[in-house]
């Protein structure tokens, strides 16, 4: 009842204004369609704005120590190494439990009852006093991210530890610390790269490309092999306007869509890497937070824009050919490897080998917006990165033409 | 109430004076070496309603879809109101209306809103289309479902939108594939009342139809297709005169088993 009052508000008393420029009567044709199909909805706008925050951060909240800390046993043969067992207690990655000592160890790990075990063996005080080494037991398991977590935790507090008894030691002896640390080391960056640009790098460019690439192809597909399906193309195709203008109708309308799925997507992969830098961000960890300079901006706009128009007319080519919107999926899939498959692989490339990438389709794309994150794209990668997904386009856009234009092409069955 | 259409020619087809709507000479279609229209000709006269008659896969759709420009010919032309339908595509495009076997209506629009597409499209402007769609609306008992989304339609109303589609922008000459195909006896009726007003208003119609009894009432003229060819073009009373026979079915069956010469 409230859709209808709507469409009769929208109607009015067949009240309504358009345009009478053909292309732009087109798009709107396109876009009402396209707000209408549930397939479109979903490719293009909910799963950037749902899935992306989700797919980022639910793993790594559960990864997270602080709020996921490692369960700990402590097997404490010693009653005097109350020291250790508070330094433990006090680590917020760590919950520490008191463990029997006649249990099994190894199997109360396996079976999941802990995380890790922690052995403080007898005399462990004693030996250290009496300047003696003694050995710490850790029974962890390797499958499991919580449990390597909880024993590089444990590593670094007994290290800490072993570190300050050291210097006591040295200093009863009058030994200077600088005795047993002959080498200090001191690094200098090349450049300022923190830990949210370095995320971004890898992550960033993928989704750009994924979501530039398959934002639209739902509709795409509905709009060229969906027509053919549904027998609507042969009257539009009877109508006295040029095929070009229905097909840079179509083009345009997709392109439209791109351009809002890509800005959705960029804004909530920030939101969701903001949340992964405050759940990784711990004591004197270097962290800070992506910073969006004017450069990256218009990287991130050039590359939603260039790559959806690629993206766009790959899969309008693809569209164009298939008999049905099934078919075009099916072909879409051989797409994802041929093309997304390499692109993929270019955000985890070392810096060195990003530069032949360049050339290649979408991939370029990926690689150019890592290096602009990371402060390495010079003029000339950013001309070969977008001249040739120019160029790309370019060719993908006439073959959709040509396909578009061809009869046996529109009415083979 | 019913509102009678107006008739406005569109001032393309006005400039051109023919006696004869369509002249398709020597047409031919072939696919991948298959020849779907093997080098038909005939004549349909202006203002009349011409019958195209033929078995499943004889060629009509083919025909039709030539005519209208959706398909070239491999070999041949054809004028439709002077224009050529190879070198004048788009001048032919504007004097005519099409409804193909399917109806092509777009579901996820409403009627309202596949007419204001198609009759933007045609270039009217937006008053004369605001009347005109809700005229076809009223007339075709689909006013009451304007708002209603074309897929949730009943195959027969969605039959009568693809004509409403077809004719609103008034055009000259109209192909018909199978128009009341499917469509309940109220709305078979209202469509062929609605053709017999196109053509009162001196305008071509050619109906494809597997209907006998429909095209016997509403055509005057009319050819028939077997294999691609034309096997007889003329009046239906000639049609009736040198077959002996007054029923079409009869003389259809005859005429396609080769029994008629």
């Amino acid at each position: 009842m409230r859709r209808k009052k709507m469409m009769t508000a929208f109607i009015g008393e067949l009240g309504f204004k358009l345009p009478d420029n053909k292309l732009l009567i087109i798009i709107w044709r396109e876009l009402l369609d396209a707000l209408r199909d549930r397939r479109t909805i979903i490719a293009a706008f909910i799963l950037p704005i749902v899935t992306i925050p989700i797919f980022m951060n639910l793993p790594l909240f559960f990864m997270s120590p602080t709020r996921n800390p490692a369960r700990t046993g402590i097997v404490n043969l010693d009653p005097q190494a109350v020291f250790l067992v508070k330094a433990l207690n006090e680590t917020p990655t760590l919950t520490v439990f008191n463990v029997d000592p006649e249990l099994n160890h190894t199997a109360l790990v396996q079976e999941n009852v802990y995380d890790l075990i922690v052995v403080i063996p007898e005399n462990f005080t004693d030996k250290i006093t009496g300047g003696e080494s003694v050995n710490l037991t850790i029974i962890y398991d390797p499958s499991s991210m919580v449990s390597e977590t909880g024993r590089t935790s444990v590593t670094v507090i007994v290290n800490e530890i072993s570190k300050s008894i050291t210097y006591q030691r040295l200093s009863k002896l009058n030994i200077s610390k600088e005795t047993i640390e002959p080498i200090k080391i001191s690094s200098v960056t090349v450049r300022k790269v923190g830990f949210g640009e370095v995320m971004a790098s890898m992550m960033l460019p993928i989704f750009v490309a994924v979501f530039s690439v398959a934002g639209a192809a739902s509709f795409v597909f509905d709009s060229t092999a969906g027509e053919k399906e549904r027998r609507t193309l042969e009257v539009l195709i009877s109508s006295p306007v040029p095929s070009r203008t229905l097909i840079a109708g179509k083009y345009l309308s997709a392109t439209l869509i791109t351009l809002i799925t890509g800005i959705l997507t960029v804004a909530s992969l920030i939101l969701s890497m903001r949340i992964q830098v405050s759940l990784f961000q711990t004591g004197e960890a270097s962290v800070t937070s992506l910073e969006f300079s004017p450069g990256l901006v218009l990287g991130l706009l050039a590359s939603i824009v260039i790559g959806g128009l690629t993206g766009n007319a790959l899969t309008m080519a693809l569209g164009v050919f298939a008999k049905s919107f099934r078919e075009a999926q099916q072909y879409f899939g051989a797409l994802n490897t041929i093309i997304m498959v390499p692109a993929i692989i270019v955000a985890y490339l070392p810096p060195r080998m990003l530069d032949f990438t360049l050339y290649l389709p979408i991939a370029s794309l990926v690689a150019i917006l890592r290096k602009i994150i990371v402060k390495t794209a010079t003029i000339p990668n950013i001309v070969v990165a977008y001249g040739v997904s120019i160029v790309y386009l370019t060719i993908f856009i006439s073959i959709a033409v040509r396909l578009f234009r061809s009869e046996r092409v529109l009415f083979r069955v | 109430m019913r509102i009678k259409i107006k008739i406005k020619l569109l001032s393309e087809a006005t400039k051109v004076s023919v006696m004869d709507a369509i002249i398709v000479k020597d047409l031919t279609k072939r696919f991948n070496g298959f020849t779907a229209v093997d080098h038909i000709n005939f004549t349909v006269k202006k203002g009349i309603i011409y019958g195209f008659l033929g078995p499943n896969g004889a060629g009509k759709t083919t025909t039709l879809r030539m005519l209208s420009t959706v398909l070239r010919p491999t070999e041949g032309t054809a004028e439709v109101l002077g224009y050529d339908i190879v070198r004048q595509k788009r001048r032919v495009r504007k004097v005519i209306g099409l409804v193909p076997e399917e109806t092509g209506v777009y579901d996820r629009l409403t009627p309202v809103e596949n007419l204001l597409f198609y009759g933007k499209l045609w270039g009217m402007e937006e008053e004369e289309l605001k009347e005109r769609i809700k005229e076809l609306l009223e007339r075709l008992s689909l006013w009451e479902k304007r708002d209603e989304l074309a897929g949730k339609l009943s195959k027969g109303m969605k039959r009568k939108l693809a004509f409403a589609r077809a004719i609103i922008h008034n055009p000259p000459v109209l192909f018909l594939d199978e128009p009341t195909l499917g469509v309940d006896v109220m709305s078979a009726r209202e469509i062929r009342e609605m053709i017999k007003e196109i053509v009162r208003e001196d305008r071509t119609v050619v109906l494809s139809s597997h209907n006998l009894w429909e095209v016997q009432n509403l055509c005057s003229e009319l050819s028939i297709i077997n294999e691609g060819k034309i096997i007889y073009s003329g009046s239906i009373e000639n049609l009736e005169r040198i077959s002996k026979s007054k029923e079409l079915e009869e003389i259809f069956v005859r005429l396609i088993r080769g029994e008629v010469a």
